[in-house]
């Protein structure tokens, strides 16, 4: 289990078993069923290999499974090791032990004097105080004189922190998927519901099956009530049809009172009662809220009337003694603006011709039908929408949230930050400076040689 | 002309600036004489910096011209822009900091593959974000990306000059051409050539603008009001039979040299000379040879297909399907550099640093970029988590940068506590390069998800 063999071959399995549920369509994800998509040899292979739930298939959690175990025991078979590493004491370096270290990372000098010896090195230790390190002297006999210093000795334990805080997020994501939930709304303007579709379900989740006539299988219980009180869907100015901004404003209720009312913007989710409500998308009804003004050609100052009406209602307007019907309204009737198209009605019949009103062009009523006794200007068209809102419930979130953040500093650190140790040895007037690293970091050669000028410097200072 | 037209054409005539580099970089291999600096090799890298400096001042005005709050950045057209930029800076680190200009023979050819594309992509004004991408982790989420993509890619030339300075034989080089060839044209011709045989290129026509000027755009139809778009594509006739001849020449000589070939291991001496390694890895035989060169021509023969279907059918341009132009002029490139590789071997291996060196510049990339791809990956989940009300989805493209992010935690494992050899650790970073390449283009091209605004 303590093998590093085993980690790269359920790496590679893992990396290998993530393709397939790429390519092949997934259970819960797309809105597309495999089963209907795909011929009944290979959907009920499918079934067999749980390739349509891939990433939740029996051999995918083992893998997980297995590599957290492995992390665990290997984990606990090298700490005591790595412990030592990042805690040992410091000792002298022979110069055997110098002589070995490669030739970049050493460099050598000579003092004035072998007198100069112990005073130099009071100098060395001064500067590399000066500069927050914490130098020791490690040998200090009739001929020799040794200082010792190091940096970043935990790098060598950042690894725990980053396998710690892996575990951590699967902790966090095994809570989010036993208790958790994912799935949607979609609420008509000013409408309010209290069940909605569920996606995903934990198996301990607790939700509330709707078991009305009529309910979906998967329709699940809020245990409130959501209103859309309102919906804005603003577009950018030259680019029609491409939104800017959407909002719903939610009101929660719960026993005939407004407990919460706040506004869901797009990635600013709104909570009540731990259930998450994220702005997803809307969609038009199919509705509109039209105001039009019938005006009377010969006396068009004092013979208005304003009529709101819908989509298809008939309305009779006396002041023109005619029956109208809208039969058709568009947000762009190509490239004019917002339009109705209008039926004049004579009973249950219609009568004539449909002619367009255009909202930003009154004018071209007024020339395409000469002979009309009146106009129609169009004062609004307001298309009604749904509000389409996910809903959720991520329990592990502030759990794996945590790892992330751990994962992401030990990472960092393990990686960019190297455990160095510098030994500076004085033997009479010679000086040998040697650096090792406990792993490659970038332009380490250089800052060697750089430490290596300044410190010899310092012998020019007696 | 607005600052926005201004910073397109700054950035178009840029990419034909990395097209005449990467030229120039096969042709400072080309030369005959061995001396370690070439003047070619200077106006290679001359030119490489010229187009960097038009890249990046391009990039600047576009995004002084969209404001601060919409970082250029944000759909298919920026994102190649920006990824090849990130490249092209990688690239300027290694000519001038870590002298190493050779490295352009493999990576100015990747950064013309992108801002190529970008030249060909038909939407390319300044759009305003629709409100998922209106988050400032859309800004910080792709700005890793950027970093640990450009770090992983330059790590993989860098790979792949270290193979070859150690003496990895030629055949074997062949190998990874095969396979390379495979890769972008699968990507490029997407699913169709896999499942139906072909490449198709999207039919145009030209429409006038409000304004007057005549704009050529894909010719797309619905069946029905209402119904989904369908673009109308045309069939590149005759494209199939030498793609497929190309992969399969290619992969005879693979075959053919590794069981000819399999008593010349590669040394993985701790750091062989030049000498020595010209000496190992020229081991192509003739007719390994002439199945590679009748693969080069077989390769050559699609370039011909399309440029007969482009004079057949008026409708269609190269613009119809820039993934499958781009990818079969890298494709060309790396081709041919191999031919310039092979013919001036030696000379080739005297450019190039010790494989110690080499090796130890491709790791430091991998080992920078790592922590990138994690926050890449984290900071996608938190803007996941905001927007869409879950953090992890296994949608395709966030499944394939975990792939991505495995691969290479593959690499750092083998690396750190297998110490596996110099050679092997090449061949997975080229390998997780490869996958990268199709987490960040394939996945949009091939696959379909929340991120596919690349089908566009």
């Amino acid at each position: 289990m303590a093998s590093v063999k085993l980690t790269l071959v359920v790496f590679l399995a893992l990396t290998l078993l993530s393709i397939p549920g790429t390519v092949v369509l997934q259970y819960n994800m797309s809105n597309v069923d495999p089963g209907l998509q795909y011929d009944y040899d290979f959907w009920r292979f499918g079934q067999w290999t749980q390739l349509f739930t891939a990433y939740h298939s029996v051999w995918y959690v083992a893998l997980i499974v297995i590599l957290s175990l492995n992390l665990i025991a290997c984990s606990e078979q090298r700490w005591p090791g790595m412990w030592k590493l990042a805690n040992s004491k410091p000792k002298a370096l022979s110069p055997d032990a110098i002589a070995q270290i490669e030739d970049p990372l050493k460099r050598q000098w000579k003092l004035r004097s072998p007198a100069d010896r112990r005073d130099y090195a009071q100098r060395v230790m001064h500067q590399l105080k000066g500069q927050w390190k914490k130098p020791i002297i490690v040998e200090d006999s009739d001929r020799v004189t040794q200082v010792f210093w190091q940096s970043g000795r935990w790098s060598r334990l950042a690894n725990y922190l980053v396998h710690t805080s892996l575990l951590v997020v699967f902790g966090g994501a095994i809570i989010t998927s036993m208790y958790g939930f994912e799935g949607a709304a979609n609420i008509p303007e000013g409408a309010a519901i209290d069940t909605f579709l569920i996606f995903k379900e934990g198996k301990a989740a607790g939700l509330q099956k709707v078991d009305l006539d009529g309910a979906l299988p998967n329709e699940r219980f809020l245990g409130f009530r959501v209103q859309a009180e309102s919906f804005d869907v603003k577009f950018y100015p030259n680019f029609p049809g491409r939104p800017q901004e959407f909002v719903s404003k939610l009101n929660f209720i719960e026993g005939g009172q407004v407990k919460k009312s706040a506004w869901a913007r797009v990635n600013e989710p709104v909570e009540y009662r731990g259930f998450t409500f994220y702005q997803a998308s809307y969609g038009p009804l199919g509705d509109f809220d039209l105001g039009l003004r019938a005006i009377t050609k010969t006396n068009f100052i004092n013979n208005q009337v304003y009529v709101r009406t819908q989509l298809g209602k008939p309305e009779s307007i006396p002041s023109i003694g005619k029956t109208i019907v809208v039969i058709r309204a568009m947000q762009n009737v190509q490239g004019l603006g917002p339009g109705v198209l209008v039926q004049e009605m004579a009973g249950e019949q219609s009568q004539g011709e449909p002619f367009w009103i255009l909202k930003d062009h009154p004018e071209f009523d007024l020339g395409q039908r000469l002979g009309a006794t009146y106009t129609l200007v169009l004062d609004k068209l307001d298309e009604r929408y749904f509000t389409g809102l996910q809903v959720g419930y991520d329990p592990g979130a502030s759990i794996y949230w945590w790892g992330c953040l751990g994962m992401l500093i030990g990472t960092f650190y393990a990686l960019f930050v190297q455990h160095k140790k510098y030994y500076l040895r004085i033997e009479g007037d010679q000086v040998q400076f040697a650096a090792t690293v406990h792993r490659l970091p970038l332009g380490f050669e250089k800052q060697v040689a750089r430490l290596a000028a300044s410190l010899e410097k310092l012998k020019e200072t007696s | 002309m607005t600052l926005e037209a201004l910073s397109l054409k700054i950035l178009d005539t840029s990419a034909f600036v990395y097209l005449f580099s990467a030229i120039a970089y096969v042709l400072a291999v080309a030369r005959k004489k061995s001396d370690r600096v070439s003047r070619v090799l200077l106006v290679a890298s001359a030119l490489c910096t010229l187009a960097f400096v038009g890249h990046t001042t391009g990039l600047a005005m576009r995004w002084i011209s969209a404001g601060f709050d919409r970082p250029p950045w944000t759909n298919l057209y920026e994102s190649l822009v920006f990824f090849g930029w990130g490249l092209s800076l990688f690239q300027m680190m290694a000519i001038y900091r870590w002298k190493l200009p050779v490295v352009g023979l493999i990576s100015a050819p990747l950064v013309f593959l992108l801002m190529g594309m970008s030249v060909m992509t038909p939407n390319r004004e300044i759009e305003p974000l629709l409100p998922s991408l209106q988050s400032y982790w859309l800004k910080i989420h792709v700005v890793f990306g950027m970093i640990s993509y450009a770090a992983f890619s330059i790590s993989a030339c860098i790979a792949f000059l270290h193979l070859m300075r150690r003496g990895v034989s030629l055949t074997k080089i062949s190998v990874g051409i095969a396979l390379l060839t495979l890769l972008n044209l699968g990507i490029a011709g997407g699913q169709d050539y896999f499942t139906r045989g072909d490449f198709y290129m999207a039919r145009t026509k030209v429409v006038t603008l409000e304004d007057g000027t005549q704009k050529r755009v894909k010719d797309v139809v619905k069946d029905y009001e209402g119904g989904p778009s369908i673009t109308r594509m045309e069939v590149v006739e005759g494209a199939r039979w030498p793609f497929t001849a190309s992969l399969l020449f290619f992969a005879a000589a693979a075959v053919y040299g590794i069981a000819r070939s399999r008593r010349f291991r590669a040394p993985d001496t701790e750091d062989p000379s030049a000498e020595f390694a010209a000496s190992h890895g020229q081991d192509l035989n003739r007719t390994q040879s002439r199945l590679l060169a009748a693969g080069t021509v077989a390769l050559a023969g699609v370039v011909a297909a399309i440029a007969i279907s482009l004079k057949q059918h008026p409708e269609i341009t190269l613009q119809s399907n820039p993934y499958l132009t781009m990818l079969l002029i890298m494709t060309l490139f790396f081709v041919g550099a191999f031919w310039v590789i092979k013919l001036r071997y030696a000379s080739f291996l005297a450019q190039l640093p010790s494989a110690r060196r080499l090796d130890e510049l491709g790791y430091k990339n991998i080992l920078f970029g790592f922590p990138f791809q994690t926050l890449l990956l984290i900071t996608g989940a938190i803007w996941a988590f905001y927007a869409w009300g879950r953090s992890w989805g296994w949608d395709p493209k966030e499944t394939w940068a975990l792939i991505t992010w495995m691969a290479y935690l593959i690499y750092l494992h083998g690396k750190l506590l297998m110490r596996w050899k110099p050679i092997f650790l090449s061949v997975v970073s080229i390998i997780s390069f490869m996958i990268l390449v199709f987490a960040f283009l394939g996945v949009n091209l091939v696959l379909s998800g929340l991120h596919s605004y690349g089908a566009a």
